[in-house]
């Protein structure tokens, strides 16, 4: 039997809380009641208001389950009616069993030690149907973490609207599903595993954080300006996003590796600035995503392995631009199986160059060993004149939109084929106004060496130019429209 | 008439109308004549704002400890006296007993508050229902009858303890929280519950008293029954079932004596600055000399001690073990209230204790006493009330 907690006075009201009243004792009490049952299933009904007080308000150690469920929904709003200077967050956790698995002995075992010492057996925090309000100046409703460094914590947010952050540690299995964050960060972080977000709407500044290593992002939306945002943190890795709506907002990554970004739909329809800008990670994949007047930068590469971008289409003013860090090698690039559409003033091209150093200026002085495009179309969808512009490197350096392919990096080997370069229907490079051609190389430092080995195969192109240097050769072979 | 005053929700009944009634002449002059009418009966039943009852017949059981307890039914007054007299039910029994003989049904209308401390039943008659709007205070005799009888008595009736001791009250005013049979069976010797208040859970006594009742058998490892102490920091002391011995060890040192043929049995150590002694069923059997030192982080456990062996609890003594009345003092008990608490495997605590776990008729996982719960949610812990 659940215990209900409501600000109505109700008959099946264990504890009626005032309206505007301080609902600490309330939810203080209504957890020691819950060793009854040995779960706490607290029901909230209506609105409660929680005062700050000196201490945590609700620490949740490890003698129960927790369910705080709302009835329909139920609001907890944190409040400083005290003018408290230093106020604790809301909801913190206890770990005492948990620590003292970390000792416990080997001897007769049936437990495996280290899994004794990391699980909490099915330990369950779980907020349901829940509004969070902060209006205190703590800047987390809720923070929790595991010393040791344990991966341990399941939290269960379902149908939860955050109107306030909340900052998780050691996460095991953290579920965010049917959630709504307004104007809110949700931080998941350091040494966090397996969190998993489901049919959540982001919006208004809001923010998803990720520092677990193992995550998935599914089905969820991002809304809102270019500081709603996706963040795959420093140590993110091993993330995918799939199936996910981004209109105006971002994702931004602090070097997450693995991170793949799939079927999901990034468009500036209600919003404008959303961006896609993944930074020194390693391994990206997309793949089957729509990019819509959405810019997809990847940049400071200088850990080698590969970035994969396969079977998306990037219109109306989606460039996917590839940085690679100076003096460092990223080992492949492949491109596959794209469309590149643009329209005049919104072009959508391929630019390949370099990220300053940290602390440095650009030298252009990275290399990608082996680069693959194939299998793309790349159009002019308006079928009408217009400019194309660049893209604004570091220090002032431009890669410019000369072609639909633009290299401003070194380059060991590059297979170009089975592309199609439809005639770009009078787009021109907005600087120096020749068409728009199907390949470039820009020295723009003497750091960008020639490709070494440049192969066009199997390509339509429709007579668009191609801008190289005189000293770069290449070969050329089964094409149609380039010259061998 | 009886009236009825609504304003009132402890008593419904007007009691001064009710007492003149319950002790006039009228009453005894008239045995025969249904004192209380249709009409009363229905005004009773609309101030306890239950469902109405089914039964046509009806037993009124009024009192208090001080003016004692009347049973007043359509033949009388049928008893008249205190909780200890009579079945040692305040009448309770007797009203249930009057309405089954006469007519084999009938609702019996608790008025008052009511101190029972005998079971003359220990299951539901039937076609009896109990409503009112009084407060039964169980106490371990009374406990197995009114908790048998739960599934008949009205929720409008409050069931309390019959000493609010720790926190008991508090939370049987929010819920009838009670159970016949133990609720806390760990199956195996891996299972355990700690309890951990602050660093020293239950202090750092220089003299104490643990009071508790065993269903078990020794194990082949360690055989914890009860232990504190942390795995990070050591053991300040432990009573442990190996061996076929119970043994009693602090740090350093440790008594035993043969484990029980029988069980369930109880068992009481008692710790008085190095010197210890350990009560089978309220008999001494062991004393000596031992040490006990408190590390700094330092718990209770029940059960599994996993600190030398994961299978370190008490060998199960069917398919299940029990560790219940789990009681802890920070003082040397007499030997008369040692024999006390090994009269009843639900016998209340004899003086002020520091912590109290009972495991049955009162259902709460955790420390009575203030509240607070076990840490179980760690692995090889156990895992939630059966």
């Amino acid at each position: 039997m659940p215990i209900i907690i409501s600000d109505h006075m109700d008959p099946d009201v264990d504890f009626y809380v005032p309206p505007g009243s301080d609902a600490t004792k309330a939810l203080q009490e209504a957890l020691q009641l819950s060793l009854v049952y040995g779960v706490a299933h607290i029901i909230i009904r209506g609105r409660l208001y929680v005062y700050a007080s000196s201490q945590v308000t609700l620490l949740l150690d490890q003698s129960l389950h927790y369910i705080f469920e709302g009835d329909g929904l139920g609001e907890i709003i944190y409040v400083n009616p005290n003018n408290l200077s230093s106020v604790p967050p809301l909801v913190a956790i206890g770990s005492i069993s948990t620590v003292e698995m970390q000792y416990i002995t080997n001897n007769n075992g049936v437990a495996n030690k280290q899994e004794a010492g990391y699980s909490t057996w099915g330990w369950i925090i779980a907020f349901k149907n829940m509004r969070l309000i902060n209006l205190t100046p703590q800047r987390w409703v809720i923070i929790t973490g595991m010393p040791y460094h344990m991966h341990s914590i399941m939290f269960y947010f379902d149908s939860v609207q955050f109107f306030a952050n909340i900052w998780l540690n050691q996460t095991g299995t953290v579920l965010l599903y049917n959630c709504y964050a307004n104007n809110a960060e949700l931080l998941f972080d350091t040494q966090s595993r397996e969190l998993m977000a489901i049919g959540c709407r982001f919006e208004n500044g809001s923010n998803l954080a990720i520092s677990p290593r193992g995550w998935t992002v599914v089905g969820c939306v991002f809304v809102g300006t270019n500081i709603t945002y996706l963040n795959p943190g420093t140590d993110g890795n091993n993330g995918s996003v799939v199936g996910c709506v981004f209109d105006g907002a971002t994702i931004v990554t602090q070097g997450a590796d693995n991170l793949k970004i799939v079927a999901t739909q990034f468009q500036n329809v209600t919003f404008n600035g959303g961006s896609v800008q993944l930074t020194q990670g390693i391994n990206y994949g997309i793949v089957g995503c729509s990019f819509v007047n959405y810019n997809v930068v990847i940049s400071d590469l200088y850990r080698g392995h590969t970035i994969f971008i396969a079977f998306n289409n990037f219109d109306d003013g989606s460039n996917l631009v590839i940085l690679i860090r100076d003096n460092y090698v990223v080992d492949s690039i492949t491109i596959l199986g794209n469309l590149f559409s643009s329209i005049p003033t919104h072009n959508s091209f391929i630019f390949i160059a370099g990220s300053p150093s940290p602390g440095q200026s650009l030298q252009l002085s990275g290399t990608v060993n082996m680069l693959y495009v194939a299998f793309n179309t790349f159009i002019n969808s308006s079928h009408t004149s217009g400019a194309a512009y660049g893209y604004e490197l570091a220090n002032n350096y431009r890669i410019h939109a000369f072609a639909y392919i633009n290299v401003a990096i070194s380059i060991i080997y590059a297979y170009i084929a089975f592309n199609y370069f439809q005639q770009n229907y009078g787009l021109y490079n907005n600087s120096t106004g020749k068409p728009i051609g199907f390949f470039s190389l820009q020295q723009l430092t003497t750091n960008v060496k020639t490709v070494q080995n440049l192969f066009f195969y199997f390509n339509v192109n429709e007579n668009n130019p191609m801008y190289i240097p005189s000293s770069q050769a290449y070969t050329a072979q089964f094409n149609i429209g380039i010259k061998q | 008439m009886i009236d009825v005053s609504e304003g009132n929700s402890s008593v419904n009944l007007d009691r001064r109308k009710f007492l003149f009634l319950t002790s006039s002449a009228i009453l005894f002059s008239t045995p025969a004549t249904l004192l209380i009418t249709a009409k009363d009966r229905k005004e009773i039943a609309k101030a306890q704002t239950s469902s109405s009852s089914i039964y046509p017949y009806i037993a009124i059981v009024e009192g208090d400890p001080s003016n004692g307890y009347n049973v007043l039914t359509n033949s009388g007054v049928i008893f008249n006296g205190s909780c200890t007299d009579g079945s040692g039910t305040c009448g309770i029994y007797e009203a249930i007993q009057y309405l089954q003989n006469n007519y084999g049904q009938g609702e019996v209308v608790l008025l008052g508050k009511f101190y029972p401390i005998k079971s003359p039943i220990t299951s539901p008659p039937n076609n009896i229902e109990i409503t009112g709007s009084g407060m039964i205070c169980i106490n371990p005799g009374s406990a197995p009858m009114f908790i048998s009888l739960l599934p008949i008595i009205s929720n409008e009736i409050k069931i309390l303890w019959y000493t609010n001791t720790g926190i008991i009250n508090k939370i049987l005013t929010k819920r009838r929280s009670f159970s016949l049979l133990p609720y806390v069976l760990f199956t195996g010797t891996i299972q355990s519950l700690l309890f951990a208040n602050g660093d020293q859970a239950l202090g750092t006594p220089s003299q104490f008293t643990i009071s508790a009742w065993i269903f078990g058998k020794p194990s082949g490892y360690t055989g914890y029954i009860l232990s504190y102490g942390s795995l990070e920091d050591g053991e300040a002391w432990g009573i442990r079932a190996s061996s076929n011995d119970i043994i009693f060890e602090g740090t350093t040192g440790s008594i035993s004596a043969p484990f029980p043929s029988n069980i369930p049995f109880h068992l009481v150590v008692t710790y008085s600055n190095g010197q210890a002694a350990i009560y089978i069923n309220g008999n001494q059997v062991a004393s000596g000399s031992i040490s006990v030192n408190y590390p700094n982080r330092t718990y209770l456990w029940i059960n599994n001690f996993p600190i030398h062996s994961q299978q370190g609890g008490l060998n199960v003594g069917s398919w299940y073990s029990i560790i219940e009345n789990i009681q802890f003092y920070t003082t040397v008990l007499s030997s008369s209230q040692i024999s006390t608490l090994s009269s009843s495997i639900a016998q209340d605590p004899v003086t002020i204790l520091v912590f109290w776990s009972l495991y049955r008729y009162l259902m709460y996982l955790g420390d009575l006493i203030t509240g607070i719960g076990f840490q179980r949610m760690g692995a090889l812990f156990y895992g939630g009330v059966t």
